[in-house]
Order: structure tokens, then C-alpha cells, then sequence
């Protein structure tokens, strides 16, 4: 798995352009998703290790975000689910990033198709070296964001 | 469309959410398990198993032998039949076919160099993050833990 702090980095600069500061907050959460649940399904709930598939494949996430956004209050509820699906999406891109020997970083298709997809660009254990350019990016957003706040007011 | 998130019925609406999710979980665990078989079936079937695709992940390197490497797993050494010699010790992650019992002949071979730190870092860093985030955002919602949801302040 790609470390969380990677995740929640790319959710940031688009979430910049989200107005809902809760919003925001749920487009990072939806980040982080996908490898909750597959980590809670396997370690905690004892699942097999292919039961966990559908934490990253399309359909699955979006049965994933439609159920946790139940969490939330209703007036909130449709636009947190939009926003945890729009994170959830943006993990399973970045995961295809990674070089997981051909067996496949996402199922996107699954439960129409069983194949794993991945674009082999680093090997999964290294992504967690890119810590340094997250950081950079992080705070690029930042200065980014409050400049899109001034603009605005 | 309203209907799928409103309030009513909600406790259905989820338990239906679960149940498709388990479905696909169920459906994923039977359909993978045929595709690319877990190595520890490949120790006990390895002839039924022949020419499946399997991954072993992160493992180290125990021996070595004419035809290739012996690789340490959760049941036991598996032969890995290939021209590559990695270290003693090293931790490799190897894709190939199943060649028998305990055999694998590999496909691909990749020496994780430094896996143990960068795995521990990953994790660390990932409970870090959730929980600084989760700190940092804890001001836009209260929690209403007695009405199962979580409320925004807003």
C-alpha cells in the first residue's frame, strides 16, 4: 500500500477548490478509505486476503462510500458521499502508480472482471520515499489555498 | 435519488450496503483464489495448481540450489526455479507459475531492498497522518454517538 500521508496529499490540491470545509475534510477522509477497510477487514476481521478486493475496485468503493456515508447526518449525507467517492477514486488512481510484480494494485472491473490493474511506475514499497515531495506539495496547497481565501474575500 | 440517503429506513439501506459488499468480498475470495492460488495451497497441491499464476511477496532468501533459491513462507521453504541468485537473507517478492510441489518456476524475481524499514516507516507514517487529520478536523463535526451519526457544527 502507498503510505496515507501520500493519499491525503492528493486530495489536497483538489480539495483546495472546494468551498465546504466539511466537504474537504470528507474528500480526505475518502482517501484514506480504501486501506482502512482493507486492513480492518483483514486484521481485524480475519477476512481471507482476497476478500478485501472490493475496497479497491469501483463498485465496491462505491457500496463502501454509500455505506459509511450513513455516518453522517442527512442534509449532509449526499454531498459527503460524492466527496468520500471522489477521494476513494483519487486513492485508487494513485495506487495504480504502483508496481505490484503484475498481480494488480486495483480490481476496478471487479465483480465483473477478476484481473488486477496496475501501471508499474514504482515499486510499492518505495513510495514511501516520496515523503519529501509530498511534503513540498502539501505546502504549495497551503500557500495556494490561502491565497484562493484572500482572493475570495 | 433523495430516497438513497434520506434517514428512512436508513438500518436497511445499510444492511443491504453490507450484504452487497460481503457478496462481492465473497465473490472476489472464490474467483482469485482459482486465478492465482495462495502459496500455501501450492504447498499441498502443487500438481493440481500447475501453471497457475502465484505471488509470494516479501520473503527471504534461506538457500540457494543448482536449479535456483529457496524462499522462507508461512508454510515452510518453496523452491523458486531460476537463473537469478539474490542473497542470503534478502528479502525478494516473486512472481511466477506453479512447477510442482513446493517449486515455483519464477516469472520475475524483484530484490526488496530495505523492505523492513520502509514498511514500518509506511505504516507509522499512516497512523500518523489519520490521526493528526482526524485531530485537526474534529472542530467541523461533534460527534452524536448516541443517534449513530456524526453531526457537523455547522
Amino acid at each position: 500500500m502507498a503510505d496515507l500521508f501520500t493519499h491525503l496529499v492528493s486530495a489536497r490540491l483538489p480539495g483546495a477548490f472546494v468551498r465546504d470545509r466539511r466537504l474537504q475534510a470528507l474528500l480526505v477522509l475518502g482517501t484514506f478509505l480504501p486501506d482502512i477497510g482493507a486492513k480492518g477487514l483483514y486484521h481485524v476481521a480475519r477476512c481471507g486476503e482476497n476478500f478485501i478486493v472490493p475496497t479497491h475496485s469501483v463498485l465496491g468503493l462505491l457500496v463502501l462510500c454509500y455505506g459509511a456515508s450513513f455516518l453522517l447526518e442527512e442534509r449532509l449525507r449526499a454531498g459527503g458521499f460524492l466527496a468520500l467517492l471522489g477521494g476513494a477514486l483519487l486513492h485508487l488512481a494513485v495506487d495504480l502508480l504502483k508496481d505490484q510484480n503484475g498481480m494488480g494494485a486495483a480490481w476496478l472491473l471487479h465483480p465483473f472482471s477478476p484481473v488486477g490493474t496496475e501501471l508499474g511506475l514504482i515499486p510499492t514499497e518505495n513510495v514511501i520515499l516520496l515523503l519529501p515531495i509530498d511534503a513540498a506539495i502539501l505546502v504549495a496547497t497551503w500557500l495556494l489555498e490561502r491565497r484562493l481565501r484572500r482572493v475570495q474575500q | 435519488m433523495k430516497a438513497l440517503f434520506s434517514d428512512r429506513l436508513w438500518l436497511p439501506k445499510l444492511g443491504l450496503a453490507a450484504a452487497l459488499f460481503a457478496w462481492m468480498g465473497h465473490r472476489a475470495q472464490v474467483e482469485i483464489r482459482d486465478l492465482h492460488p495462495n502459496i500455501s495451497r501450492v504447498a499441498v497441491f502443487g500438481d493440481a495448481l500447475r501453471d497457475k499464476r502465484v505471488s509470494v511477496a516479501a520473503r527471504e532468501v534461506v538457500g540457494h540450489a543448482p536449479d535456483g533459491f529457496d524462499l522462507d513462507t508461512d508454510v515452510g521453504s518453496m523452491r523458486i526455479l531460476t537463473a537469478e541468485r539474490p542473497p542470503q537473507g534478502a528479502i525478494v517478492t516473486v512472481m511466477g507459475r506453479v512447477a510442482g510441489n513446493r517449486r515455483i518456476e519464477a516469472t520475475r524475481v524483484q530484490i526488496n531492498e530495505g523492505w523492513k524499514w520502509k514498511r514500518a516507516l509506511n505504516y507509522g507514517v499512516s497512523v500518523a497522518t489519520v490521526l493528526v487529520f482526524l485531530w485537526l478536523i474534529r472542530k467541523r463535526f461533534r460527534l452524536r454517538l448516541s443517534e449513530g451519526l456524526f453531526r457537523s457544527r455547522c
